[in-house]
C-alpha cells in the first residue's frame, strides 16, 4: 500500500509541477481574453532596464507615459495598455523578451531597442511576426535588410547621425584637417564612417586616427602624440567622457573637440564639468529647439533628467498614434505597417516621417554645449531640415 | 484494473532495482512532456537551460571532479559557437554535419593549446591564467570586426541542417535535438566520471602528490581532462549558435566565465547533476527577476549566492537529494 | 623621439594607480589566503564615499583617508560574518565575494546613478609643472607620491614592526600562529581593514584621473589579479615591481602598439607566468 501512495505521490508531484510551469504562461493569457470588444491596444516597452544602460535608458518609458497622460491611453475607441521587457543589453535576453511580448503579451507595437547588437538579434524574429518596431534612437541599418516591413529607424543609423559633424566641420568650420578619436569597438566605428566620409570627399585630410579600448581609464597614453589639426572629431561611451575631457585638457591640447554624434545629455555633462562647453556635434534633439511640439512637450515634464531620452519616447509613440489614427484603429500588421511608413507627423524633434525603407526623415542639427543654470544644454547652431537620417551610402 | 495493476507492478519492480532509475524515468517524462505544456518562449528558455547544463557539467569535471578552477571556460563555448557561425554566415556552409564538428574540434584544440600553458600553475595561478586566456579570446572576438561583427556580434539564423530532405527543424525540433545531445553527452560524461580515470581525477584532486608518488602521470591526467571538458564546453557553444540569433563577445567573456562557474557552484560540485540544477536555478532566477525587478536582478542575484554559501553548503543539490531521500524513505516504509 | 618621456611618466604614474589599486588586494590575499574578488567594490566605494565626504566641504586628504577608513569597517564587517568561516575554501570565496561584487554594484548604482564620476584635483596641485621641455600634469606626480608613501608605510608595517612579524609568521603558516597564542582573529581582521582601507583610499586618490562608475568593478578586479600575479603575492616589493612592469607594458604598449592595446596586458602576464610561475618575486618558501 505504501508504495502505491509513493506514485501517487510521484504522479502528483509532476503533475503539479507541469501545470505550474503551464499556468506562468497561460495566466497572461487568460486575463486578455476578459477583455470584450474592442480590444486595447498594447504597446510594448523593449528597453535596458538592467544592464549597462539601466540609469538613462528606461527614461523613454516616462515620455510615452507623458503622451499617453495626455490622450488619456486611448485611441480611436480602444484603451491603452503598456508591457515593459528588458533586454538588458544582452542579445540573447532581448531575444527571449521579445518572444514573450510577441507570442505571450501579443503586442501591437514595440519601441526600443536602443543597443545595436540586440537590433540585430530580434530582426529575425520581427520579421516573421510583422509586428511594427519603432526605434526611437539611431539603429544599425542591416535591420532594414532582414525586416524590410516593419523596423523603423525613427532616428536613422548612426552613420547618419554623424553625417553632417563632418559636412559642417568642413563647410561652415572650414576644418581642412581632422584627428579622429574612438572607442574601437563597431559603434564607434560606425559614428566616425559618418563624420569621415564627407570630410574626405569634400577634400580634408584625417591626419591620425587613434582607438582607445572600450573601457579606457587613463586616456594619457592616447594624447601624448596627437598631431596638430583643425579639429579633433571623436566618439566615446559616455562613461568615458570625464576622464576624457579630463586628460585631454591636462595634456595641454586645445583642438578644437566635436563630438561626431552628441549621444551624451546633460547628466553626464555634469561630471565633465565647463571644460565640455564649446563642444560641438549632431544631434536631432535638443530641449532649446524652438517648435509649439517640443513647448507643448517641455511644459508637461516634471522631471528634466534624460530629456532627450523622454523626447526621443514621446516621438516614437506619436509617431505610432498617428498612424493608427489614420486607420481607423487598425493596428492588424498589414495595415499598421504601411500607415506607420506613411505617417507625416509634428513632434518635439520637428517633422517627422519615413522613406519607404523605413529610414526616419527629419530635421537634424549641429548643436553646442551651452550651460544654462545648472544644465548643459545643446544650443542649435545650424539645422539640415529634412534629411533622410542615414548616410547616403547605407 | 488488473491489467493496469500488472503493469504498475512491473514498473515497481523494474524501478526498485537500481537506486536512481525512478528519478531518471521522472526527469525523462517532464523533458519529453514539457513542450506541450509551456509556451514556446518559456520552452526555448529551457532548451537555453539544457544548453547551460553540457556547458556547466563541463566545467564542472575541471572543478568538482579534479579541483580545478576555470574562470576561462567562456573561451571554448565561444570559440566553437563563433566557428560554427562564421562557417554558416561568411562560408555558406549549412550542413550540421561539417559546422558542429568543427566547432567542436577548434574548442579542442583551443584547450589543448591553453590547457599546455596554464596546467603549468595550480590552485590560483591556474584560475589567474585561465582568466587571461578567456580575456584574449574575447579581446579577439571584439577586435577581429570583419570575422566575428565584434560588438555587432555574429548574426547566425536557423537551425541544424542535418541534410535530410523530408526535415527541416523548427524550436520545438530543436528543442527535442538539444535534449536527445544532452542525454548522449550526459551519459558519455558520467560514464567517464565513474570510470577508473575519474576516480584518479578524484583522488589527484584531494592530494596530488600521493598520486605522483603512486606512479600516475597527474599532469597527463588533468591535461586530458582540460582537454574533455573543453571539447563538451564546445558541444554545448555549438549548441548555443544556433539557439541564439546572435553571438556577442560578452558571451565569451569573464562574465559569462563567472556565471557558469556560479551555476556550478550554487548547484554542487560534488555531484554529477549539480551543475545542471545549477543552471536550471539561476537561469529561472534571472527570468523571474527580471520579469518583476529588472532593475534590482544582480541584486537579488547576489543574495542568493550569499545565502547558499552561508547555508548550503556544498550547493543545492545535495540538499535537494538529501530532502528526496527522506521523502522517498518515508513513503516506502 | 621627445615624446617618450610623458609616455614614460603616464607609464609610472600608471603603475603607481595600480599599485594603490592591487597592494590592498595582495595584503590580504597573502595573509589570509582569501581571494577577494569583491576588491574592485572597496575600490569604487572608496571613491564614492570619499566624494560625498569632499562635496560636504571635507578637505582632499582627509576625504580620501575618511573613505578608506569607511570602506576598511564595512570590509571588516563583511570579514567578520561571512568570510572569516570560509578560509581556503576556494570555490565558496569565489562564490560569497562575487555574490558582494553584485549586491554592492546595485546599491551603487541606486544610490549614486551609474554615470561616471571625476573629481577635480586639489587647487593646489591642479596645475602644471615643467620637467625638460614639456608641461606635466601635477597630480600625476602627486600619486606617484601618495604610491610610494604607501609601499613605504606597508613595507615598513610588515616588515619592521610585531605586528608585521606577526602577519608574515602567519601568511607562512597560521597554524604555528594559532599554536604560539597570537589572535589570529583579531590580526586576520586588522589586516584585512587595512586591505580595505588602502583600496578605498586608492579609490578616492585615483578619483581626479580615473572616473567611477559601477561597471568598472570587473576591470579594476582584473588589473588587480594580473598586478599581484605578475609581481608575486605576499611581499609588497611584489605587487609594486608587479605594478610598474604592468604599467609600463600598458601605457607604452598603447603609445606605440595601439592596435594591440587590448591584448598587451594579457599577453604580457602570460609569457611572464611562462618563465615565472609564481610571479616576479614570489614569497619564497
Amino acid at each position: 500500500m505504501t508504495k502505491k501512495v509513493f506514485f501517487i505521490l510521484l504522479a502528483l508531484v509532476l503533475a503539479i509541477s507541469i501545470s505550474l510551469i503551464g499556468c506562468t504562461s497561460t495566466g497572461q493569457q487568460e486575463e486578455e481574453e476578459e477583455e470584450e470588444e474592442p480590444e486595447p491596444i498594447i504597446i510594448g516597452l523593449f528597453f535596458d532596464y538592467s544592464g549597462m544602460g539601466s540609469v538613462d535608458i528606461p527614461y523613454h518609458e516616462v515620455g510615452v507615459r507623458l503622451k499617453l497622460d495626455e490622450i488619456g491611453w486611448e485611441i480611436e475607441g480602444r484603451s491603452i495598455e503598456l508591457v515593459t521587457a528588458d533586454n538588458a543589453g544582452d542579445p540573447a535576453k532581448g531575444v527571449e523578451s521579445i518572444e514573450r511580448l510577441v507570442q505571450v503579451d501579443e503586442v501591437d507595437v514595440i519601441i526600443g531597442p536602443v543597443w545595436g547588437h540586440v537590433q540585430l538579434a530580434i530582426a529575425p524574429i520581427l520579421a516573421e511576426s510583422k509586428t511594427p518596431i519603432i526605434c526611437p534612437s539611431g539603429g544599425i541599418i542591416d535591420v532594414i535588410e532582414t525586416c524590410p516591413d516593419n523596423f523603423f529607424l525613427t532616428r536613422g543609423t548612426f552613420a547618419g547621425n554623424a553625417y553632417y559633424s563632418g559636412v559642417y566641420a568642413y563647410e561652415e568650420m572650414e576644418a581642412r584637417t581632422a584627428v579622429i578619436l574612438y572607442n574601437d569597438f563597431a559603434t564607434g566605428e560606425s559614428f566616425l564612417s559618418g563624420f569621415v566620409t564627407p570630410f574626405e570627399e569634400m577634400g580634408g585630410v584625417i591626419v591620425q586616427t587613434i582607438k582607445p579600448p572600450l573601457g579606457t581609464f587613463d586616456y594619457a597614453p592616447f594624447l601624448t602624440d596627437v598631431e596638430d589639426a583643425d579639429v579633433l572629431a571623436m566618439w566615446i561611451q559616455p562613461p568615458e567622457l570625464p576622464s576624457f575631457y579630463a586628460q585631454y585638457y591636462a595634456s595641454g591640447l586645445d583642438i578644437p573637440i566635436i563630438y561626431t554624434s552628441i549621444t551624451a545629455q546633460s547628466e553626464s555633462w555634469s561630471e565633465v564639468g565647463d571644460l565640455c562647453i564649446g563642444t560641438i556635434g549632431q544631434h536631432e534633439y535638443s530641449p532649446l529647439l524652438d517648435n509649439d511640439e517640443n513647448e507643448e512637450f517641455l511644459e508637461k515634464v516634471d522631471d528634466m533628467t534624460f530629456i532627450d531620452f523622454q523626447a526621443a519616447g514621446y516621438t516614437a509613440v506619436s509617431i505610432f498614434l498617428e498612424a493608427v489614427k489614420s486607420t481607423n484603429g487598425d493596428t492588424t500588421p498589414e495595415v499598421i505597417n504601411p500607415a506607420i511608413r506613411n505617417v507625416s507627423v509634428d513632434t518635439p524633434e520637428g517633422r517627422i516621417s519615413y522613406t519607404s525603407e523605413n529610414v526616419g526623415i527629419g530635421d537634424t542639427h549641429i548643436m553646442e554645449i551651452v550651460k544654462v543654470g545648472d544644465r548643459y544644454e545643446e544650443e542649435i547652431l545650424k539645422t539640415y531640415e529634412q534629411v533622410v537620417r542615414k548616410a547616403p551610402w547605407e | 484494473m488488473r491489467f493496469v495493476k500488472t503493469i504498475i507492478n512491473t514498473a515497481k519492480l523494474y524501478m526498485a532495482k537500481q537506486q536512481n532509475r525512478p528519478a531518471y524515468f521522472v526527469a525523462g517524462l517532464v523533458l519529453v512532456l514539457l513542450p506541450l505544456f509551456v509556451a514556446p518562449y518559456l520552452r526555448d528558455i529551457i532548451t537555453k537551460i539544457l544548453i547551460y547544463a553540457i556547458f556547466a557539467t563541463s566545467l564542472n569535471l575541471l572543478c568538482g571532479y579534479t579541483g580545478l578552477f576555470s574562470l576561462g571556460h567562456a573561451a571554448y563555448f565561444g570559440v566553437a559557437g563563433y566557428t560554427t557561425g562564421v562557417l554558416m554566415a561568411h562560408y555558406g556552409v549549412e550542413s550540421f554535419w561539417i559546422v558542429a564538428p568543427a566547432g567542436v574540434l577548434m574548442a579542442a584544440l583551443m584547450a589543448a593549446a591553453f590547457g599546455f600553458v596554464a596546467l603549468r600553475g595550480v590552485g590560483t595561478y591556474f584560475l589567474l591564467i585561465t582568466l587571461a586566456f578567456g580575456q584574449l579570446i574575447y579581446s579577439v572576438a571584439l577586435k577581429w570586426r570583419t570575422v566575428t561583427g565584434g560588438t555587432n556580434g555574429l548574426v547566425n539564423v536557423g537551425y541544424p541542417d542535418l541534410g535530410l530532405p523530408w526535415f527541416t527543424m523548427n524550436a520545438l525540433s530543436f528543442y527535442y535535438f538539444v535534449s536527445v545531445i544532452l542525454v548522449i553527452s550526459f551519459f558519455l560524461l558520467y560514464r567517464l566520471v565513474k570510470s577508473p580515470f575519474g576516480v584518479a581525477l578524484q583522488a589527484i584532486r584531494e592530494n596530488e602528490t600521493r598520486m605522483q608518488s603512486l606512479g600516475y602521470n597527474t599532469w597527463l591526467y588533468k591535461y586530458i581532462i582540460f582537454i574533455v571538458a573543453g571539447l563538451f564546453a564546445g558541444v554545448a557553444g555549438t549548441l548555443f549558435s544556433y539557439h541564439s540569433t546572435i553571438l556577442v563577445p560578452s558571451q565569451v567573456g569573464i562574465l559569462a566565465s563567472t556565471l557558469v562557474m556560479l551555476m556550478v557552484i550554487i548547484g554542487g560540485k560534488r555531484v554529477f547533476w549539480g551543475p545542471t540544477i545549477g543552471a536550471i536555478v539561476i537561469i529561472f532566477v534571472e527570468h523571474y527577476s527580471s520579469l518583476y525587478v529588472p532593475t534590482h536582478w544582480p541584486l537579488i542575484l547576489g543574495c542568493f549566492f550569499v545565502v547558499t554559501v552561508m547555508f548550503l553548503r556544498g550547493g543545492i543539490s545535495i540538499y535537494l537529494i538529501k530532502l528526496l531521500k527522506r521523502v522517498v524513505s518515508l513513503c516506502i516504509r | 623621439m621627445e615624446s617618450i618621456l610623458p609616455n614614460l611618466l603616464n607609464a609610472i604614474t600608471f603603475g603607481f594607480i595600480l599599485f594603490l589599486i592591487a597592494s590592498g588586494l595582495s595584503v590580504i590575499y597573502g595573509f589570509m589566503g582569501i581571494l577577494n574578488l569583491a576588491h574592485g567594490v572597496f575600490y569604487i566605494l572608496g571613491a564614492y564615499f570619499g566624494l560625498a565626504l569632499n562635496n560636504y566641504g571635507v578637505p582632499f586628504v582627509l576625504a580620501s583617508l575618511g573613505a578608506g577608513i569607511i570602506v576598511g569597517i564595512i570590509a571588516m564587517i563583511v570579514e567578520r560574518v561571512f568570510l572569516s568561516r570560509l578560509h581556503k575554501q576556494l570555490d565558496e570565496q569565489v562564490l560569497i565575494t562575487i555574490g558582494f561584487v553584485y549586491i554592492f554594484t546595485t546599491l551603487a548604482r541606486l544610490i549614486w546613478g551609474s554615470e561616471a564620476k571625476l573629481v577635480a584635483a586639489p587647487a593646489i596641485v591642479s596645475g602644471f609643472v615643467n620637467i625638460g621641455d614639456i608641461r606635466y600634469p601635477l597630480y600625476r606626480l602627486v600619486i606617484i607620491a601618495a604610491g610610494l608613501a604607501i609601499a613605504v608605510g606597508l613595507w615598513l608595517l610588515t616588515e619592521k614592526t610585531r605586528a608585521g612579524s606577526i602577519i608574515r609568521a602567519g601568511m607562512d603558516n597560521k597554524e604555528m600562529t594559532m599554536a604560539l597564542g597570537m589572535n589570529y582573529g583579531m590580526v586576520a581582521s586588522i589586516i584585512f581593514f587595512m586591505g580595505a582601507f588602502v583600496g578605498g583610499a586608492a579609490g578616492f586618490i585615483g578619483l581626479p584621473i580615473i572616473a567611477v562608475h559601477p561597471a568598472i568593478v570587473f576591470d579594476i578586479l582584473l588589473l588587480s589579479l594580473i598586478v599581484i600575479v605578475v609581481g608575486g603575492v605576499g611581499r609588497i616589493e611584489g605587487v609594486l615591481l608587479g605594478s610598474m612592469v604592468i604599467g609600463l607594458i600598458d601605457s607604452l604598449g598603447k603609445a606605440y602598439f595601439p592596435d594591440w592595446s587590448y591584448f598587451t596586458i594579457y599577453l604580457a602576464m602570460i609569457i611572464i607566468l611562462l618563465v615565472k610561475p609564481r610571479g616576479l618575486l614570489p614569497r619564497s618558501q
